[in-house]
């Protein structure tokens, strides 16, 4: 009795220590939104600031666009998801289910392409976009993000253990292969989507690199690359950075919560095979 | 419905699957294709069900050429040895699939899924999902889907594999009841001969993709075509013995004991094969062969004894009455049915009259 206390107590503690070490950056922006401008930078570091200066959050949001960068962040986000998770459904049902001429060496091809660092592929993708006069243009945020060779591995992998013979009895019973994979795969693949969805969301919102090369308006530009407008030639407004940050995180930590709760239910359940 | 394969042939890159398969199953009856892993019984039914297109030849229902049609319109019901019930859905759900999927008024739909779940007796499990279900209850469920669309064929793919033994003697039973009270045409694949036998009016037994025999069970178990079709048959498996046919007479290989015959066939080199239960203590003036008991099993009813004759060894059922002690020297005597001969060369069964006299004939 005493040791199994013990032995839980041990774990607890390391796990809180760990979970606090982690979520220390992120009190660490919390605590910096609400201070004054002389506490940000002060030495010795003070945790608390002394006075919680709400009013930083209203001057953050006053100070750049943020209701456009809102909308846009949103806009992209959603539009991407979406767009990926219906690339990702056809392309891993064709790759699991279907049987086509090359259809594996094509999957090969395509796994192949993941070794290939994204920042190789800033200069092609950026000349193309521009050719095909993108730039500045939600199309250049939104369309090349609509696939992704991982998701559509992972969802292959997902499909692939779905035993051939309910193809077959969908078969039979006159389904055609287009509605077995919406109507029997997919509701299936709920775990596995809700997992590609929230990874999608997550870095979706919070890109910056990509947005930052292809948009030059303010008019386009997303909540992390709005965040710029706190780093002046005279330095970085940090209260005002970090009270922007928290309210962009804000969303993807709802979403992260709802989802979660999906994401455990479905693993649960493919846990019990029956 | 009657069904009709014509030189059916299947086959996988250069795996020839199933080899001119020919094969005719008349309306209402429930035929059983059995033969070890791998033989083709499946790869039969898949092309049967459309699954599967075959490389060559043709298959009809009722005169009616099917091979470029589409499962969904061959008019068949198809259960699967691990059920493939959609498993998001309700036992109602899967059971009036096939109906959604033909756009059958939701009313009448729900009526004939219904009807069906009382026919397999499930009426009381409609709104489980399948994971809540038993086994038997899961195959039910998928015997009610195939019924739904009343189909004029039924094919069973290993269906009973899944269940635990006493179930699986339940489920067949039902599987028969049914299928004779729709008089649906049925075919039945399944590696347990038990299963075939008992269920089946015909049975298709095949190797290797090559139709072995196809026969009711009891003519096939009596009369087999060749040494394949009685070495899967029977358990334990029937005694085989090698020999040469000399004269009037079988000489067993590596001892100075023969059996008496009347043939035509003379010289040839053969196996001979006698079933464990057509062995008995021989009386009197009973033709008998000379064996030596190594070791005897109690199996309930009979006991079983372990046997050598030269260099083979035999199981041989006997009556407990017999009284048989290990090390002893016995005298078998051979009822004819159980007996066959087949030929070395290609294992066919040759034409041999048994020529000896036992009481027990």
């Amino acid at each position: 009795m005493i040791r199994d206390a013990l032995s839980k107590a041990t774990i607890y503690i390391t796990l809180s220590l760990g979970g606090v070490l982690m979520l220390l950056p992120f009190i660490w922006m919390l605590l910096t939104s609400f201070k004054a401008g002389n506490e940000v930078m002060i030495m010795p570091p003070v945790w608390f600031p002394e006075k919680f200066h709400f009013e930083n959050y209203k001057e953050a949001w006053e100070m750049a666009p943020f209701g456009r960068y809102l909308f846009n962040s949103i806009t992209v986000t959603v539009l991407s998801t979406i767009g990926e998770l219906i690339t990702t459904i056809l392309a891993a049902y064709a790759f699991s289910k279907m049987n086509f001429w090359g259809r594996d060496v094509l999957f090969a091809i395509l796994l192949g392409t993941m070794m290939v660092p994204g920042e190789v592929l800033l200069i092609p993708n950026f000349v193309l976009l521009s050719d095909l006069g993108w730039i500045d243009q939600y199309e250049a945020l939104i369309i090349p993000w609509t696939a992704s060779v991982f998701a559509i591995f992972l969802l292959r992998q997902f499909f692939l253990s779905v035993p051939k013979d309910l193809s077959y009895a969908a078969k039979i019973d006159g389904c055609s292969d287009f509605r077995f994979l919406w109507t029997i795969m997919v509701p299936l693949a709920k775990p596995a989507l809700f997992t590609i969805a929230l990874l999608k969301a997550i870095g979706s919102w919070n890109a910056f690199l990509w947005p930052l090369i292809v948009t030059s308006s303010k008019e386009m530009r997303t909540l992390p690359v709005g965040l710029t407008a706190f780093s002046t030639e005279a330095g970085t407004v940090y209260e005002l950075l970090m009270a922007a940050s928290t309210m962009i995180i804000l969303p993807m930590i709802i979403l992260y919560i709802i989802l979660q709760k999906y994401i455990i239910q479905g693993i649960a359940k493919a846990g019990i095979k029956g | 419905m009657k069904v009709k394969l014509n030189n059916l042939s299947m086959k996988f890159q250069d795996v020839v699957a199933v080899k001119e398969l020919n094969l005719s199953i008349d309306k209402g009856k429930l035929v059983s294709i059995l033969g070890p892993s791998g033989c083709g019984k499946s790869t039969t039914l898949y092309m049967i069900a459309g699954i599967y297109k075959p490389t060559d030849g043709e298959l009809f229902f009722n005169e009616k050429l099917m091979n470029g049609l589409e499962p969904e319109h061959r008019e068949i019901g198809m259960v699967f040895q691990n059920y493939a019930l959609y498993p998001h859905m309700t036992v109602l759900q899967n059971i009036m699939f096939p109906l959604k999927m033909q756009k059958v008024p939701k009313r009448g739909a729900l009526l004939r899924a219904k009807e069906m779940a009382d026919l397999v007796q499930i009426g009381h499990l409609l709104d489980r999902k399948p994971s809540q279900l038993s086994g038997g209850q899961q195959q039910r469920t998928a015997i009610a889907r195939a019924l739904v669309r009343k189909p004029k064929l039924l094919l069973f793919d290993e269906p009973l594999s899944n269940l635990d033994a006493r179930l699986r003697i339940e489920m067949r039973e039902e599987i028969r009841r049914i299928q004779k009270e729709l008089a649906i045409t049925t075919i039945f694949v399944t590696h347990d001969q038990e299963e075939a036998m008992s269920i089946s009016d015909e049975v298709l037994l095949m190797n290797e993709g090559i139709v072995q025999q196809y026969s009711p069970p009891q003519e096939m178990y009596d009369q087999p075509k060749n040494l394949f079709v009685a070495s899967f048959l029977g358990s334990p498996p029937i005694n085989q013995l090698k020999g040469k046919i000399f004269g009037k007479r079988i000489h067993l290989m590596e001892t100075e004991q023969s059996i008496p015959i009347e043939t035509e066939i003379a010289n040839e080199d053969c196996t001979i094969a006698i079933r464990p239960e057509a062995f008995y203590i021989a009386e009197g003036d009973d033709f008998s062969l000379t064996a030596k008991v190594e070791f005897i099993e109690q199996v309930g009813r009979d006991i079983m004894a372990i046997v050598t004759i030269g260099q083979a060894t035999l199981r041989a059922f006997l009556a407990r009455e017999d009284q048989i002690q290990q090390d002893e020297t016995i005298k078998l005597g051979i009822r004819k049915t159980g007996f066959h001969v087949f030929s070395s060369a290609n294992e066919q069964n040759l034409p041999i009259r048994p020529a000896w006299d036992g009481h027990k004939n």
